[in-house]
């Protein structure tokens, strides 16, 4: 008894002591933070500021809600609009693929879990080592391969190939083997349940979190996915958000004046308006599902 | 054990299969046959490689541009890599020390900058970098920088595209490895500090052994993200400074040779040589962690069978 | 539960419905009955380009696709590779006709246009003859360089204008004494090679054949060009920047502090006057000729830009995609009349063809904003682009603005820029398989 006395107090004097440590670290958490709303604030607040405003006055400034106004219509300039093009195609892209993404893996984890088919470990090992193939690697015969489809400059190509997700198929594998008991799919069996049964009756039900995970990372990734569409889709009028944005780089005097400071009237504030389009969207997502998200990427060996 | 696997097996369906098809079909369509058409593109005559053939790999990595793109990308890797792994566990590890209300706040601001990748963070990061620009232009100045051109130079660029892709993943990672330190049990880190431990020997000693595999895990999703600079030097090299970052990674290298030089044999060669820290980062995850396995309990004892 | 699959299941169906729609759309025939061209312009054409889509209608289908210049290339190894999809007229940098030529991909126009048309650009598309004589490309317009001055800071100082390059220097090294803070210019982007290596002759891209290239950074005539800039780089009159980079923008352009500045004609218009660049006022802007290098009795201008319409030898029109860039370099409607975005008229380039030239000329001339009319100056050095450089198969200008830029960024040193460009592309020369001659 007086030993685990003693022992509380060695350590109580323990946390008085680093104390000073302790708002050492809290003051460093802090600043840290604040580090990193920076330039997601400087981006909001760009388009409320002209193109003057942004290199002669405070960057943390506010300039006036109405330049969002401004900037858009600014925008609708360029080539007659084709920004809302833009946009609209990266909405339908990104949710093509997110549905098509999300299934397929979540049937495939399933279905690596729940049955001892054939080639299992052939799936799994080629699904690892695709999660970490650099898709500049594949650019170059996908491109070949869609011509041979004729799916060039067709937005199918794109969401085929961005389809194919084994990352999420080996998340849903590990959510899967690790939060549902084979015992339960047994005797499910036992009930007469199908196969298909067994997934939307059993698995699905407990695998939200993974659903919504799945989607999560479906979207982040595609949304705001460059190589693919750039290479796949050489047409303006199939661009997503981020080609648009990465053309009015190099086609607009926003930031490259020698294209001509005349032509269109795309200047920071209007490209900083595009950036906002394609950030905020992820940043939403991202805020309201990050305990989600740590929770879903650790749900696969962490007993909570 | 053996018995019941046998019959689970009998018990595979058409039904289990066809829920797998989507998948394979794509796994194979778009995985596997581009692997395929890679090796089989590879002895394409070019301009360079006039008779065809697999010499290609040798010409390519006799390209003047290859040895310069290797060195910048394992520049990049050398500060990216660590700076990531390091701070992310020393984040994760002090927002662990003591659980406060508002710190759920400083999470979530940490996550922000994830939302800034590819073309948003040339756009964004050309504005901090610029002196006339940015909004930490103050901080830029006790470092004498006051002017673009001190910063944006071919040299600095791997510390640049380092930073960008740090402030890209950082947050996310911090977020994870804080739930991985979460899932510790209070008993160890309670009898820990009864022992006498320290809040920093406690960090190093009991939870950094235990999440180990996470840290390798997220090393070589880091090692394998990294290697794929492409969208930011891309970019940067046609929109922003014009000719800075010519070929600067194999990747551009690689698009480069086929869209620039119509060399497809030599980009298909180059493509496969980046395959390879793929095949190893995948040969690491199998063996040095148990990830794979852990979560396949039977699969693992069928391959010690 | 069984209903949610199903539902997901259905969105997929109209995922694939959707697909479906869309490639029919794409992949709809164009009606063989009239003619169809597919244009690629930047976005400074761009009004030209639809301006003349509305006039054709109904006698050629104009599909216009605003592209930037610098993926052209890459795009059409992308067409090349899958053998279709190629526009049938494109502008771009000088430089693709080469590149474009090699890849097949631009077509000898000499028959699709009415001598008369060849004879209106004899003076303006010497750049787009081949070796066999044929024209590869029609020029839209000359960017030779002229020397613009700030004829009220020029009074002020007490300056008069250099007539040689000596003179020139000396004004640097006076403003370096006595007016810090001005500034002659940014060599970076292709500021050094178009304004200075250029017209001193320097053989950086001295293409001999289709197969042979001289690039000599030690030619006496590189070295007079790096050794009078260099005291110059020293003192930050001349900066290693580009000059719309923000912060020679706000430094010097906005700040009025530019006495003088070697530039291509499109200078005044695209650099100095706007608003969102240099926004220098009204009154002070005028046009002169280059200063001669010593020695030489011509003073020679370079050419910074200066695009160029290709058409492709896979267009089932050649006849109509041509007819698209002689409406864009000679037709009063696109040359002086057109309204761009902004509200100003007109192409912002000194026009090629010399009809086109004459419109243009009405236009600079009677424009207030300019001191001095600066046409005179512009029209003498059109002249005078000198002729040894041309185009080459790789991509020079891209090492110009990369290499060169970057190195002198770092070295602050001129003539060890210029080394290590010329080392970069002599490799880039040596691996399309061009004889290099260093010397």
């Amino acid at each position: 008894m007086s030993n685990l006395l003693a022992s509380y107090k060695k350590t109580s004097r323990l946390r008085q002591e680093s104390r000073w440590a302790t708002s050492l670290v809290n003051l460093w958490l802090i600043a840290f933070a604040l580090i990193s709303i920076i330039p997601m604030i400087w981006l909001l607040l760009a388009p409320t500021k002209s193109d003057a405003d942004l290199t002669n006055k405070n960057p943390l400034m506010f300039g006036r809600l109405g330049g969002y106004i401004d900037a858009w219509k600014n925008l609708q300039f360029f080539d007659d609009g084709v920004v809302f093009q833009w946009a609209l195609n990266s909405i339908w892209y990104t949710a093509a693929i997110v549905v098509i993404a999300t299934i397929s893996a979540s049937l495939a984890g399933f279905v690596l879990t729940a049955s001892n088919i054939r080639f299992k470990k052939v799936f799994l090992i080629s699904t690892l080592i695709m999660m970490l193939v650099p898709p500049m690697a594949l650019v170059v015969p996908v491109f070949v391969l869609m011509d041979q489809l004729s799916l060039m400059d067709n937005p199918m190509s794109v969401i085929l190939v961005a389809s194919l997700y084994p990352f999420g198929t080996f998340l849903a594998y590990i959510y899967y083997s690790t939060t549902i008991p084979k015992e339960l799919y047994e005797s499910a069996r036992l009930d007469g349940c199908n196969d298909f049964r067994l997934y939307s009756r059993i698995a699905l039900p407990l695998s939200w979190p993974l659903i919504s995970l799945l989607s999560f990372f479906a979207f982040i990734g595609n949304w705001a996915n460059y190589f693919l569409p750039y290479i796949l889709l050489p047409s303006s009028e199939n661009y997503t958000l981020p080609i648009g944005l990465g053309f009015l780089f190099y086609s607009t005097p926003a930031i490259n004046p020698g294209v001509g400071a005349t032509s269109v009237p795309v200047y920071k504030p209007e490209i900083a308006l595009a950036g906002v389009l394609i950030a905020l969207p992820i940043m939403i997502v991202f805020l309201v599902s990050q305990k989600r998200l740590v929770r879903g990427m650790l749900s696969g060996s962490i007993k909570e | 054990m053996a018995k019941a696997k046998k019959a689970s097996r009998q018990r595979t369906s058409a039904a289990m299969y066809l829920m797998l098809a989507p998948y394979v079909f794509l796994l194979i369509m778009f995985g596997i046959v581009p692997v395929l058409m890679a090796i089989h593109e590879v002895p394409t005559p070019s301009r360079v490689n006039a008779d065809g053939g697999w010499d290609a790999f040798k010409i390519v990595s006799q390209d003047f541009r290859f040895l310069p793109a290797l060195q910048h990308v394992l520049q990049f890797m050398a500060v990216f890599v660590p700076l990531t792994l390091i701070f992310v566990i020393g984040m994760a590890l002090m927002l662990d020390i003591k659980h406060s209300k508002w710190k759920k706040y400083l999470r979530l601001a940490y996550i922000v900058p994830a939302s800034i990748s590819g073309g948003v963070a040339v756009l964004v990061w050309y504005v901090i970098l610029q002196p006339t620009l940015s909004p930490i232009k103050t901080p830029l100045s006790w470092f004498g920088i006051t002017t673009s051109d001190q910063i944006w130079q071919t040299k600095n660029l791997y510390w640049i595209f380092a930073l960008m892709a740090f402030f890209a993943v950082a947050g996310n990672w911090i977020l994870i490895q804080y739930g991985s330190l979460q899932s510790i049990s209070y008993e160890i880190l309670e009898a820990a500090r009864m022992d006498g431990c320290s809040a920093l020997q406690l960090a190093l000693r009991i939870k950094l052994p235990l999440i180990k595999k996470y840290i390798i895990y997220m090393g070589v999703l880091i090692f394998a993200g990294g290697l794929q600079l492409f969208v930011e030097p891309q970019l940067l090299n046609t929109g922003v400074y014009a000719g800075i970052a010519e070929a600067w990674s194999p990747d551009q290298l690689a698009f480069e040779l086929a869209f620039t030089n119509g060399d497809f044999g030599g980009a298909s060669a180059l493509s496969i040589m980046l395959l390879i820290p793929a095949l190893i980062g995948a040969l690491i995850v199998i063996f040095k962690t148990d990830m794979f396995d852990e979560a396949e309990v039977s699969g693992k004892q069928k391959v010690q069978e | 539960m069984g209903d949610t699959l199903k539902k997901k299941y259905s969105l997929i169906a109209v995922a694939g419905a959707l697909a479906v729609a869309g490639a029919t759309l794409t992949a709809m025939p164009a009606q063989a009955a009239t003619p169809s061209i597919t244009i690629w312009v930047d976005a400074p054409r761009l009004p030209g380009a639809k301006l003349y889509a509305k006039i054709m209608k109904g006698k050629v289908d104009v599909k216009v696709e605003l592209h930037a210049q610098g993926d052209l290339v890459q795009k059409v190894a992308l067409f090349n590779r899958v053998k279709k999809g190629w526009p049938d007229v494109v502008f771009g940098p000088p430089n693709d006709v080469s590149v474009l030529k090699d890849a097949n991909n631009a077509l000898a126009l000499d028959k699709y246009a009415p001598a008369s048309f060849w004879k209106d650009m004899e003076g303006g598309n010497q750049w787009c003859k081949g070796s066999d004589g044929m024209y590869y490309c029609v020029k839209n317009d000359l960017a030779q360089t002229v020397l613009w001055v700030n004829t009220k800071l020029m009074k002020d100082f007490g300056y008069t204008v250099p007539k040689t390059m000596t003179d020139f220097a000396k004004i640097g090294a006076d403003i370096a004494a006595n007016h810090p803070g001005y500034s002659l210019g940014a060599l970076g982007a292709q500021g050094m090679y178009a304004n200075y290596l250029w017209p001193s002759q320097c053989p950086a891209n001295q293409a001999t054949s289709s197969t042979a290239v001289r690039i000599a950074p030690t030619d006496s005539k590189c070295t007079r060009a790096t050794a009078l800039v260099q005291p110059m780089i020293d003192s930050g009159v001349l900066s290693t920047s580009a000059p719309w980079d923000a912060d020679f923008v706000k430094d010097y352009g906005q700040a009025n502090k530019v006495v003088m500045v070697i530039g291509p004609s499109w200078f005044g218009e695209f650099v100095i006057k706007p608003a969102a660049s240099w926004a220098v006022p009204a009154g002070q802007i005028t046009a002169v000729e280059m200063p001669m290098w010593p020695g030489e009795k011509v003073n020679y201008s370079g050419e910074w830009g200066g695009g160029i319409y290709t058409v492709s030898p896979h267009s089932k029109y050649p006849k109509e995609a041509l007819a698209f860039a002689i409406f864009m370099v000679s037709d009063k409607r696109n040359v002086t009349d057109v309204v761009n975005p902004d509200g100003s008229k007109g192409a912002p380039t000194f026009p090629a063809s010399a009809k086109g030239n004459a419109f243009w000329k009405a236009k600079i001339s009677a424009d207030k904003w300019y001191s001095a009319n600066p046409y005179p100056a512009m029209l003498a050095q059109s002249t005078k682009i000198f002729s040894g450089e041309k185009p080459v198969s790789y991509d020079t200008n891209g090492a110009m603005e990369g290499t060169y830029s970057n190195e002198l960024k770092k070295t602050k040193n001129a003539q060890s820029a210029l080394v290590a460009f010329s080392t970069y592309v002599t490799n880039l020369a040596k691996q399309l398989g061009y004889k290099v001659k260093t010397n």
